[in-house]
Formats: C-alpha cells, sequence, structure tokens
C-alpha cells in the first residue's frame, strides 16, 4: 500500500463514519493537535467528529535526512471526535482493518502514555499504540485544553502516516517508502528536509526570529482584545513555531526557556477561553447538528 | 451463602496501576460488606489490562439483624409530673416506629434518658451489594485520573462494562451511565464478542475458553516458563529484569512469548545500551549465555496466540534493529569528543527553577567534595574530578535517548576518555542505591559522591526552598534521597559528618546565591532523623532506644546507630542504673528555674560547661568528687564518641552512676544562694552533655 494510498483509505474510512473531513491547516505547527480543527474546536459541549491530514513541523527533530525517521517535517493523521463516542478503540481498529491490518496477524498493544502540550496549556490521558513494537498511533482522551477543563471529553487519534507505511511496505526508512507507485517519500520531500534542516539549525537569522516573536505575540494579544479570536489564535502558533526555531538553534537558555512556554500559553490560553465564550454566546450553533455530526 | 462477583471491564489500563486498584477495590467492597454486617468468606481477586475481578465467596444472604438503642429525650421532658408520656416522648416513639410503653429508661453521667430499643431487620445481599459496588469502585484513586465521553465519573480509563453478580442474579446498579450485567468479554482480538455467565467459576471457564489469562500470577508464570523455555532454545537464558516482568504481565491478556534476532555486530555496543534499549523501548527480555555475556537474541511477549507469530516477529526485529542503529548512531557521535567535553553542556540543563543548572549544581558537588575527601579518606582532587564529570554524561546522547543509563554511561565514557578508575567507577556509583534494596556504592569515593549529590538536592530543595515530601507524594525524589542518605553515612565506616557535609553545601549554594534558612535546616534535619528512625525500626531496634538516640535535633546516622545498636544490645541490669542516673541529672535541667540560669538551647561541649564550674564554691564532697569524675573522664569520653566506640562511652558512663546519685542523695542544687544554684547547674549540665555522647537517657523506658 503507498503512503498516499494508506492516507486515501483513512480519509475514506473516517468520512464513512462521520467525520468531516478537513484540510490541512496553513499554518506552521508541531502537531495536528494544534490546528484550531483541534485546539479550539475540543472546547465546549458542540458535537465535533472530524479528521484531517496535518503536515507537521517540529525544527529540532531534523536529523539532515541523515536518520531513517527523525525529520523536523513530517506528516500526521488527525482524528477528533468529540465525545469520545464509547466504540471509539473498536472504531479504531476498524480503521487498521481498512489499511489491510487484521489484528489477528499483528501484535497490537495499548501501552500508557499520557500526553501533554505546554504552549497550549493542555493535557490528556491515554496509550500509544504498537504494531508488533513500532508505535503507529496516539491515543488521547484530552482532559484540558487551554487549561480549561473538557467537557464532553474528546478522543484525539493522531496516527503516524510513516510509521503505518513503514510497517506495511516494509521499510527500514521513511525515505525508502512509496509514495506512489515509482516515487518515494524521499524523492518527494528529502530535499526540501534537508535545507530546512541547515536553514533550522545553522542559518535561521536569531535576531530576526526574537523580533518576530515579540511582534507576533504583540499582534496576538492585540487582536483578541479586539475579539477576533481565530487571527489571534494564529499568532499564537506563529509564536509557538519562532519558539521552536530558536530552540533549535540552541538560541534559547534553559532559564528563559519556561518564560517562553509561558508567553505563548497565555496567548493562547486568551484564545481558549475567548472562543468558548463566543460559541456560547452564539447559543453553540453546533448542538442542533448533533445528528449529523454523530459518528457511525 | 453464595458467591459475590464483580468484574470491572475497562479499556486497556496501564501496567503499573491494575494490583494496587486490585487491592483497593478489595478493601472498599469488604470493608462495606462488614460495615453493613453481611458475613462472607473467601476473597479473590484478579487482574489483566481490561479487567479488574473480585470474587467473594460464601457470601450470607442477608445482613445480620440488629437491635439498636437509640436514645430520646431526657426523662423529665419525656413525663409529665404524674409520670405520663409528653407529646415529646410519644413523637420519638413514633419517629423510632415502636409504642411509647416499650420506652426504656437510661441512667448516664448527663442524666436520665428514655431509650428505644429498635429491631432492624437485615437487608437482602443483593440490594445491599447494589450499593456497595458504585461506592466501591468511586472510591478507587490511581495515579492520574480521567473523565471521558459525556460522563463524570472520574476512573483510571473508561469504564466500559460491568459484570455484577450474586447467587446467579444481577446485582443492579448503575455508574454514571453504565448499568451492570450479567455481561462479559473475551480476548480484545481473539474473542471479541459478549458472552452471559452465571458464577465466578463460570467466568472463569470462559474466560479461559476465549483467550484471557484472567490471573496474573500465573499469567506471570506463563511468560516466565515460555520466555526460559525460548532462551533455552537459543543456548542461553533470560537476563530477568522483575520490573519489566511485571510490567509485560500486564500489558497482555493472553501471552504468547517469540524469540527474536539481531544482527550480531550490534553486540560491539555497551551491553547496559542493547539491554536498557531493549527493556525501556520495546519491553523484550534479554538473552545472555551462561557466562553472563549477552546473546543476539530478545524474547518479546505478544498478546495473543501463535497464529502468523512470524510476521509479529519480523516486525519486532526490524523496529529492533531501527533502535539498535539509533543507539550506534549516538554512541559514535557522543565517543567523538571527551566526557569532559560534556560538562559546558550542562549549562542548557536545568536542576530546580531557582537553584540553578546541572552546571551550577556540578560547580557546587565539585567544592562541596573537595572539602569533604580527606575526612572519607579519599584524595581531594580525584574527588574533585568525579563530582565534575559525575552529570556530564547527562548532556550525551545515549543519555538523553534513555535516561535510564545515567551514571553507566558516564563511567564507560569516562573510560574511553582516559579518566582514572576511581573517578569512572565513582561516577557509576553516585546514584546508588538507586531504590530501597539496592546495593550501595562500593568505593569510598563513589559513598562521598553519592551523598554529597543527595546532600546538595536536599539543602537546595528543604534548606533553601522548604520544600519537603508528604504524606504519600515525594515528586522530587526528597524522602529517596534522604535514605540514600543515611543508608550510606549509617553503614560506611571512616565518612565525614552528615551536619558537616550539609553545612559545606549550604556555603557552596551561598556563593552562588542561593540561602539556606534556619526553618529550611529544622525540616532537613526532621527528614534526616525519620529516616533514621526508619532505618534503625527496620533493624528491630526498640522504639525507646530509637527515641533516646534521636533525641538531638540534628542526629548523625552513624553516631545514631551505632549508640543504637550498643544500647539495644544492654542487659537491662547495666542499662537502668545509668539511664535513672542520667535523667536525675536531666530532670532538674529541664526544671523552669534551671532553664532561666543554664539555658541549655545554647548547646555546649562539656568542657565548656565544666570550664565555667567555680570549684571554690563547693560545699560538699559530693560536689567536688562529680566534678572530679567529669573532667578525668571527658576527653576520653569525647575521644571515644568521635570514635563511635558507643561501648567504651557507656562504660565510662556507668562510673559516674554512684557520683551523681550521692551528689543528689547530699546535695541541694537548688541552693537558696543563686550564685551556688547557678555553680551546681553548671556542674550538672557538664554531665549532662556527656551523656548526651551517647542520647537522651530520659528516653529510655526502665
Amino acid at each position: 500500500m503507498t503512503f498516499q494510498e494508506l492516507l486515501l483509505r483513512l480519509e475514506q474510512f473516517w468520512a464513512q463514519h462521520g467525520c468531516l473531513i478537513l484540510q490541512p491547516y496553513d499554518v506552521e505547527v508541531g502537531a495536528g493537535t494544534m490546528a484550531p480543527g483541534t485546539a479550539l474546536r475540543s472546547l465546549g459541549p458542540e458535537p465535533w467528529n472530524v479528521a484531517y491530514v496535518q503536515p507537521s513541523r517540529r525544527p529540532a527533530d531534523g536529523r539532515y535526512g541523515r536518520n531513517p525517521m527523525r525529520v523536523q517535517h513530517y506528516y500526521q493523521y488527525q482524528v477528533i471526535l468529540k465525545p469520545s463516542p464509547d466504540n471509539v478503540v473498536d472504531l479504531y481498529l476498524d480503521s487498521l482493518r481498512a489499511l489491510d491490518i487484521d489484528p489477528l496477524e499483528h501484535d497490537i498493544r495499548f501501552v500508557e502514555d499520557d500526553w501533554e502540550a505546554p504552549t497550549l496549556g493542555a493535557s490528556g490521558v491515554g496509550w500509544e499504540v504498537w504494531l508488533d513494537g513500532t508505535e503507529i498511533t496516539q491515543f488521547t482522551y484530552f482532559q484540558q485544553m487551554g487549561g480549561i477543563e473538557c467537557r464532553p471529553v474528546c478522543a484525539e487519534i493522531t496516527y503516524g502516516p510513516e510509521r503505518l507505511a513503514m510497517c506495511l511496505q516494509k521499510k527500514d526508512s521513511f525515505w525508502e517508502l512509496e509514495w506512489a507507485h515509482g516515487v518515494t517519500y524521499g524523492e518527494v520531500d528529502r530535499h526540501a528536509e534537508i535545507e530546512h534542516n541547515y536553514y533550522n539549525f545553522d542559518h535561521a537569522d536569531v535576531e530576526m526570529l526574537f523580533r518576530l516573536f515579540e511582534m507576533f505575540e504583540a499582534e496576538g494579544h492585540r487582536i483578541v482584545e479586539l475579539g477576533y479570536t481565530h487571527p489571534a489564535f494564529d499568532y499564537a502558533l506563529k509564536c509557538s513555531h519562532v519558539f521552536n526555531l530558536l530552540d533549535a538553534r540552541g538560541s534559547i537558555s534553559v532559564t528563559e526557556r519556561a518564560s517562553y512556554i509561558n508567553r505563548v500559553r497565555a496567548l493562547a490560553r486568551k484564545c481558549c477561553v475567548q472562543y468558548l465564550k463566543q460559541r456560547e454566546e452564539m447559543g453553540f450553533p453546533l448542538l442542533k447538528a448533533q445528528e449529523a455530526l454523530a459518528v457511525v | 451463602m453464595a458467591d459475590l462477583l464483580l468484574e470491572i471491564g475497562t479499556e486497556e489500563l496501564p501496567a503499573g496501576v491494575v494490583e494496587s486498584a486490585l487491592e483497593q477495590l478489595q478493601a472498599a467492597v469488604t470493608g462495606r460488606l462488614q460495615d453493613a454486617r453481611i458475613a462472607f468468606g473467601q476473597v479473590e481477586t484478579f487482574g489483566t489490562p481490561r479487567r479488574l475481578i473480585l470474587v467473594i465467596h460464601d457470601v450470607a444472604g442477608s445482613q445480620t439483624d440488629v437491635v439498636r438503642e437509640v436514645r430520646g429525650p431526657a426523662v423529665n421532658v419525656a413525663f409529665d409530673a404524674q409520670g405520663n408520656p409528653t407529646p415529646a416522648a410519644q413523637g420519638f416513639a413514633r419517629k423510632q416506629g415502636v409504642d411509647v410503653e416499650q420506652l426504656e429508661v437510661v441512667h448516664t453521667p448527663q442524666g436520665d434518658y428514655v431509650m428505644a430499643k429498635v429491631f432492624e431487620q437485615g437487608k437482602p445481599t443483593l440490594e445491599v451489594a447494589a450499593a456497595i459496588f458504585p461506592e466501591a469502585i468511586r472510591s478507587l484513586t490511581f495515579p492520574k485520573m480521567m473523565r471521558w465521553g459525556n460522563g463524570n465519573l472520574r476512573f483510571c480509563r473508561p469504564i466500559r462494562w460491568l459484570l455484577a453478580l450474586y447467587g446467579g442474579e444481577v446485582v443492579p446498579f448503575e455508574l454514571d451511565g453504565i448499568h451492570s450485567s450479567n455481561r462479559s468479554r473475551g480476548h480484545r482480538f481473539l474473542a471479541p464478542e459478549e458472552f452471559e455467565v452465571r458464577t465466578p467459576a463460570e467466568l472463569f471457564h470462559q474466560l479461559h475458553e476465549r483467550y484471557v489469562l484472567y490471573d496474573h500470577r500465573r499469567r506471570r508464570e506463563v511468560i516466565r516458563e515460555q520466555a526460559n523455555h525460548l532462551a533455552e532454545q537459543a543456548g542461553g537464558r533470560i537476563l530477568w529484569d522483575d520490573a519489566l516482568l511485571d510490567e509485560v504481565t500486564h500489558l497482555v491478556e493472553y501471552p504468547t512469548a517469540l524469540l527474536g534476532r539481531f544482527d550480531p555486530t550490534f553486540l560491539s555496543l555497551p551491553e547496559p545500551v542493547l539491554i536498557t534499549a531493549m527493556k525501556k523501548h520495546q519491553r523484550f527480555f534479554a538473552v545472555a549465555d551462561a557466562q553472563g555475556k549477552l546473546l543476539p537474541y530478545f524474547v518479546a511477549v505478544r498478546n495473543g496466540n501463535d497464529y502468523r507469530l512470524d510476521v509479529v516477529r519480523e516486525g519486532n526485529e526490524r523496529v529492533l534493529t531501527a533502535r539498535f542503529n539509533d543507539a550506534h548512531f549516538f554512541y559514535e557521535r557522543d565517543r567523538q569528543q571527551p566526557l569532559e567535553a560534556f560538562v559546558g553542556e550542562l549549562r542548557r540543563i536545568v536542576f530546580q527553577e531557582k537553584l540553578g543548572t546541572m552546571a551550577d549544581k556540578t560547580a557546587r558537588l565539585a567544592t562541596v567534595a573537595q572539602q569533604m575527601a580527606e575526612r572519607a579518606g579519599v584524595n581531594p582532587s580525584l574527588a574533585e574530578r568525579a563530582a565534575t564529570l559525575c552529570k556530564a554524561d547527562l548532556a550525551t546522547e545515549v543519555v538523553m535517548e534513555l535516561p535510564a543509563l545515567q551514571g553507566v554511561m558516564g563511567r564507560e565514557y569516562a573510560l574511553l576518555s582516559g579518566e582514572n578508575e576511581v573517578v569512572a567507577q565513582a561516577i557509576a556509583e553516585h546514584y546508588m542505591p538507586r531504590s530501597a534494596g539496592d546495593a550501595l556504592p562500593e568505593s569510598a569515593l563513589g559513598r562521598l559522591l553519592a551523598v554529597c549529590d543527595r546532600v546538595d538536592t536536599l539543602v537546595g530543595y528543604v534548606g533553601a526552598l522548604q520544600i519537603v515530601p508528604t504524606g504519600s507524594g515525594d515528586p522530587f525524589g526528597l524522602r529517596r534521597a534522604a535514605q540514600g542518605v543515611v543508608q550510606i553515612l549509617a553503614t560506611a565506616e571512616g565518612m565525614p559528618c552528615l551536619w558537616a557535609i550539609v553545612e559545606a553545601s549550604g556555603r557552596a549554594y551561598a556563593q552562588q546565591g542561593v540561602s539556606v534558612n534556619e526553618e529550611g535546616l529544622r525540616l532537613l534535619a526532621q527528614i534526616f532523623s525519620q529516616r533514621i528512625e526508619a532505618l534503625l525500626e527496620e533493624e528491630g531496634i526498640r522504639y525507646d532506644v530509637v527515641q533516646a538516640v534521636l533525641a538531638e535535633e540534628r542526629a548523625e546516622p552513624f553516631a545514631a546507630r551505632a549508640n543504637a545498636q550498643m544500647l539495644n544490645a544492654l542487659p537491662m541490669e547495666r542499662l537502668t542504673p545509668v539511664a535513672l542516673a542520667a535523667t536525675r541529672v536531666r530532670n532538674i535541667l529541664k526544671a523552669g528555674e534551671a532553664v532561666k540560669l543554664v539555658p541549655a538551647a545554647a548547646w555546649q561541649s562539656p568542657a565548656e560547661w565544666l570550664s565555667q564550674v567555680d570549684v571554690s564554691l563547693f560545699r560538699h564532697e559530693e560536689e567536688r568528687v562529680l566534678y572530679e569524675v567529669a573532667v578525668q573522664h571527658r576527653q576520653q569520653i569525647a575521644e571515644a564518641a568521635s570514635g563511635f566506640r558507643s561501648g567504651e562511652v557507656f562504660a565510662l558512663l556507668e562510673r559516674f552512676t554512684e557520683p551523681v546519685n550521692r551528689f543528689f542523695d547530699a546535695v541541694l542544687v537548688m541552693a537558696p544562694e543563686e550564685t551556688m544554684r547557678r555553680n551546681r547547674l553548671l556542674l550538672l549540665a557538664g554531665v549532662d552533655a556527656l551523656y548526651r555522647y551517647i542520647g537522651d537517657f530520659s528516653r529510655l523506658v526502665v
């Protein structure tokens, strides 16, 4: 199964089970969780069942394209089910079957792994799911987002499509994966990966990044005060990415680190609080769409 | 009589919580049954990642009946002057469901009251259990709790079914929308469908048929047997790790072990790296030959049967190869520079926000270890070197990847960098003891560094920041750190005094601008004393002896233990006279006026007290004799005490018994003239200080 087929099958599976299929978010994020389709929408009582591919960037994780599975840019397949259905684990296992992974032919394990995203003020409880020893999915029940308790609780299923493809294609490296027939993942992404690595680690303009952080942060606070939550949240994401770049450059000392994380969290939290308030004032419109949004 | 059964069906529980959850569940249900007066027999619990099972055999069909005595209004309120019941009495009787004639009178210290004897018929067990089960489930606590879906219930992972039976009938209850039933489920993949049962025996039979080895003790043994068998096939044996075996036991409902291989060229990596990567990343067991040398095999345990086991093996081998490739890459990278080069990187790792980075900690340790080296009988420059390097491996890639290898990699890299072997050994040993039962460092330098490192942590957290471990919580490992210090110092000879290290550590913090305060030191002294107390009690020392040797606020572990062992072994006919004499001294010094004249709070050595005594004020031969005994022996006692020769100290103190008793019989300490009083109290304070080389004898039960 090619990499693109794998993503298509996941799209199809979750669409068939009642999820909205969103498109990837267009601001740099470290994980699908940070996209507003998860971070904001996981708040409040409105039902929300969605799935999307999210390209993700973690500058410090790059290895100049030399490591078979450590990269600064990769993909996540993100599913959010709110409220988490009673059969959520069974649904997840069915999605693996849709990828021709028969649990009877493999060893599938749920290994405790609690999750925390300090820049979002988010935390959850769940597992990493192992397929024959390889971690293929993070499965999390959100407990908090933006410091706000999640009620109802949503289930977040984050697939690592590269790792899944490695298992299915029996390949030892992301780069060797077949993206489509005759074209490898390496051929599609490695050139950019290597350039980004050199940029992230060696050439990014630190002075500029520090300035950008200040500007993005100020702009975020300014417009959230004006009542524009979504643009403000984008700036929180931009701050987070700039922080990650500075971190990869080794330009943030350990003592400053916590304070930068706190600054991003403060802005993100403001957005979360305001988003929830706005939805409430709107009467939580999606509550009416209860049935249309149900997972089946 | 019938069996009571509860199965809590969950999504996959963390491996570490199952056994504690079973203990809690058993206590919560049986405690409530007892309170509800329901008799029961044997209790069993079983756990898997997906279920907690409680079986209580031979449970009585109902609560025992009781007659409760309920006190009502006072007699003078309940009856009028003619002795007729008042409305108050009638109301009380009605409320208790008895006739007013049946009210009795009780005599109490507060006066006479009417009393109703109320007969309560026991309720059926089915009904009581229906109330007990949900309460008991709600009472379970876990290190981390969660909610799910629309619910409000907090548990460790979502509850998906509740099987609850008594004598074949469903114990009916509802827990946050989940209804109890007579249905259970088998293995998640091999037998996912629901099934009905009526009794525990039926459940166990069905689970057995449906690929659930529900008994965790049995499951552990099955894994052990299978793994041993596979290792034998490979010509080796398993390097057993109990913590790993426990974890694996709770990751699977139906274990099938498999033997995998890896490329033997990886054996060029240090064995701890391979073993730890297998354990921490993959939960694999390592296989070694008869000499204990690692073989290129591993044993993994699958949650399922042996169908397509080859696929599972292949996947596991592939992922292990990737892990080893990573480890190999990191190891080679780390080796490109000497260990010393990583010391600078410690600036990037926080020790504690207010206490600085690991680089700051290293600088403090180097100072303290060097200062304390001679007293520990080690070379000061080696001590400084070991202290400087001991945390460097935290900045290496292998340790960042596998933190459990801290110390182990430090030794490895130190040797590769050409460091002294003593230094390398100390780097590895300074993390010992890693847990309560673990071995202590073997080398003197290892012990010194182990103690200095922990004291540094404790002086910082407790002494400066006043962060202390609470009843059950010890998030920063402070209690464990104190326990390590006490274990090492109490048992190893020739180590510096604890409080000398604490003071040196406090000075090292002060140089970095962090100040230690009195309250913090008091809390620290308490923590140390509690650990010494625990150690001594574990060694079977009598409670009063423990209290006696720990009377001083700042106890020294080695001295306290030596004194305690000596006192504990003494026959009473030797102990009692000394204790009584010492107590006479102590008591008078504690009395109101004595405290003013000779403030005991100002701790002085025996010599300092005795030097203030004015012999010209002596009026009795007994005063002079006691003074002379004290002056004559104080040097010897001090020397024996500083050499921890407790028996010798005690033997010398025995010589004080007669002079002390004669003194008290002949001399009026609280003489009318203040100068005389004070002089006598000073003499006694000196004697008391000599007794206190052992402890506070007045705490002994003699």
